[in-house]
């Protein structure tokens, strides 16, 4: 309903005053001056859909499926979508509108990648383009992982077709993916070979370019996905008791379903629950990562982004909210029943329940069910992985005229540098510290230093004329305002919020606290603490077991050996930015 | 499912793919205007 309201105040504004049509035309002018620097980066999008369902598919990824619903459950259940929906009206949109005003203002003047482009809107101070060295680097090194979670559902799919699971107890299942993912025993070759082939094919396409390939990727996968997902959300929502196994009186999907949307008015006062659907909101549109503005670069300069970017965000929140909240816990509250769901409910289900789950519908439909399901990760996975790729090769591409064969060899080549750790000591903790820095911190402080840029440096009136510049929808005037104060405060708490996060996310029991003098205990998860390890260490103190204690020893080793090769690749692409400054300064 | 339950997923399902559909019928009208 919100988002009628809006839509109707939207028209009866009137955002084209005469000041921002000659402030537009002027612009405009300029560019075409300007165009004479031109990269020889001749990509392009082939149709407007095309993009939509490309941009749409960077955003849609395996959160959408797995982290909404339990972030959900864990806050609020049906309450939850309220705070999500304001943060998606106040936080969302704006940043979907500002990214890809950045990147189309970016694009005409030859520039396809974060780093010029974050400099071109603030020539004054030369450190922008270093600061837009986040929106390469956190893609590569987000790519790494990916390819790898994207390898097991490729592996998954064709499990689940050779009937793999068959016969297999839940348990088994669990130690199925334990020992797929386990180097301790030796190089599990299906393991690896699955990840070759995944970041192969992600530079295969990448190589095809954005036309032939991005676009031609979302276009298949985005549709399948779909479909794919309306038809394991129907299963769900009518599974009801159906699949109870003999003895389980909790075993019910409408019981899942009960759980998930009961709203929980209490909750909406509890500023744990604001936080989690602001941080869910930022993470499903895929902003702060600098993969918006760069394929907006390619968008012609009277074109519309403003529609565009709606239609992408909106889709993403359709898959969210819609299929994602229909499939994993209904299904899951059928066979394992609501108590289970409230336990153990989390993103590893995707791997160690779903497939157990689908073997209780008969082996045809298992099979069916299991391609249907990893099929949908795959196409969830590969569309945001293909969009991690394209702000490295428009980098190259514009600054050392590299043509889209080497530019895309090299991102497959980084990635497998950046990613390959992830793969073989996936155990020892690399991958999600990975996650966490690159995948998180990164993102929220990329996204914080874009809208100050915007909104503070660049201006709110040239700002405003961008986003509304060939706009096909009216853009209330109210957004302004949004875009000055509320989004730029709302990551600014985002961003403070996780450096100091109190145990337990529990805010209100943190303050209590630090007036009574006991200080402030900080989460295992809040940035400070993972900085020094301390929840390893803490087990480390703890550990009487020499096993245990050399186990911890090692995890924290490879972290920081993990940690020093973000820096290093964060170092060397900042020297690749000075390198292509040094270039653009003898021009 | 509660009364409550029910209403609160059929509302927010209905309105996020109405909107997401407006939003694409949209974009198809005004590209084809355009074109």
């Amino acid at each position: 309903m919100l988002c009628f309201y809006f839509i109707t105040i939207s028209r009866s504004f009137e955002i084209r005053s005469e000041r921002i049509q000659q402030l537009a035309y002027k612009t405009l002018k300029m560019y075409k001056t300007n165009t004479a620097i031109m990269s020889t980066n001749k990509e392009s999008w082939g149709s407007r859909m095309g993009l939509i369902l490309a941009m749409a598919g960077s955003a849609v990824g395996l959160g959408n499926f797995l982290r909404f619903p339990i972030q959900a459950i864990q806050n609020g259940g049906g309450t939850f979508i309220i705070p999500y929906l304001v943060c998606f009206l106040l936080l969302g949109i704006p940043m979907l509108w500002v990214e890809w005003a950045m990147g189309r203002f970016g694009g005409r003047f030859g520039y396809h990648s974060p780093p010029f482009i974050v400099q071109e809107m603030d020539k004054k101070r030369q450190f922008w383009k270093y600061m837009g060295t986040f929106g390469i680097f956190i893609n590569i090194a987000v790519a790494g992982y990916y390819c790898y979670i994207e390898s097991w559902t490729l592996s998954y799919a064709w499990y689940s077709l050779s009937g793999t699971f068959a016969g297999k107890s839940q348990v088994e299942v669990v130690q199925f993916f334990s020992d797929y993912t386990d180097f301790s025993k030796g190089v599990p070759v299906v393991t690896v070979v699955s990840y070759l082939i995944c970041v192969a094919m992600n530079t295969y396409i990448l190589s095809r370019g954005l036309q032939g390939g991005v676009e031609v990727a979302s276009k298949i996968g985005m549709p399948l996905l779909i479909i794919f997902g309306i038809a394991l959300a129907v299963r769900g929502v009518t599974l009801g008791s159906s699949g109870a196994p003999e003895g389980c009186t909790d075993c019910d999907a409408f019981l899942g379903m009960n759980y998930l949307w009961e709203p929980q008015y209490d909750s909406l006062f509890n500023p744990k629950v604001w936080l989690a659907a602001a941080g869910q909101i930022f993470f499903t549109i895929a902003v702060g990562m600098g993969i918006v503005q760069c394929y907006a670069s390619y968008v012609r300069s009277k074109d519309d982004i403003a529609l565009n970017a709606m239609a992408a965000g909106w889709m993403n929140g359709f898959v969210e909210v819609v299929l994602g909240a229909s499939i994993v816990i209904p299904i899951a509250a059928g066979y394992l029943g609501l108590e289970w769901v409230k336990e153990k409910a989390g993103f590893a289900m995707a791997f160690q329940t779903m497939p157990y789950l689908f073997e209780q519908w008969g082996t045809f439909f298992s099979a069916v069910a299991g391609l249907m399901w990893f099929g949908l990760l795959f196409f969830a996975g590969i569309t945001s992985s293909l969009s991690m790729g394209t702000p490295w090769m428009g980098f190259v591409q514009d600054e050392f005229n590299w043509n889209r064969e080497k530019s895309a060899l090299t991102f497959g080549l980084f990635t497998l540098v950046l990613g390959l750790p992830t793969v073989f000591f996936y155990n020892e903790g690399i991958f999600d510290d990975y996650d966490y820095w690159a995948g998180t911190v990164a993102l929220v402080i990329f996204a914080t230093a874009e809208i100050i840029l915007f909104s503070w440096i660049f201006g709110l009136d040239k700002g405003w004329n961008e986003i509304t510049m060939g706009a096909d929808i009216k853009v209330p005037d109210f957004y302004r305002f949004v875009i000055k104060y509320i989004t730029p405060s709302l990551l600014i708490v985002i961003f403070i919020a996780s450096f100091i996060s109190p145990a337990g996310g529990d805010w209100g029991r943190a303050f209590v606290n630090l007036s009574n003098g006991q200080g402030w205990q900080l989460d295992s998860g809040a940035i400070i603490s993972k900085l020094f390890n301390t929840d390893l260490k803490n087990q480390l103190s703890q550990a009487t077991d020499a096993n245990q204690i050399i186990g911890l020893e090692k995890k924290i080793t490879y972290i920081n050996i993990g940690r020093l090769l973000l820096l290093a690749a964060f170092a060397f692409i900042a020297g690749l930015i000075h390198l292509a400054h040094k270039k653009h300064l003898k021009k | 499912m509660t009364t409550s339950a029910l209403l609160m997923m059929i509302s927010v399902q209905l309105m996020v793919t109405l909107v997401t559909i407006y939003l694409f019928v949209k974009v198809l009208k005004t590209q084809k205007n355009k074109e």
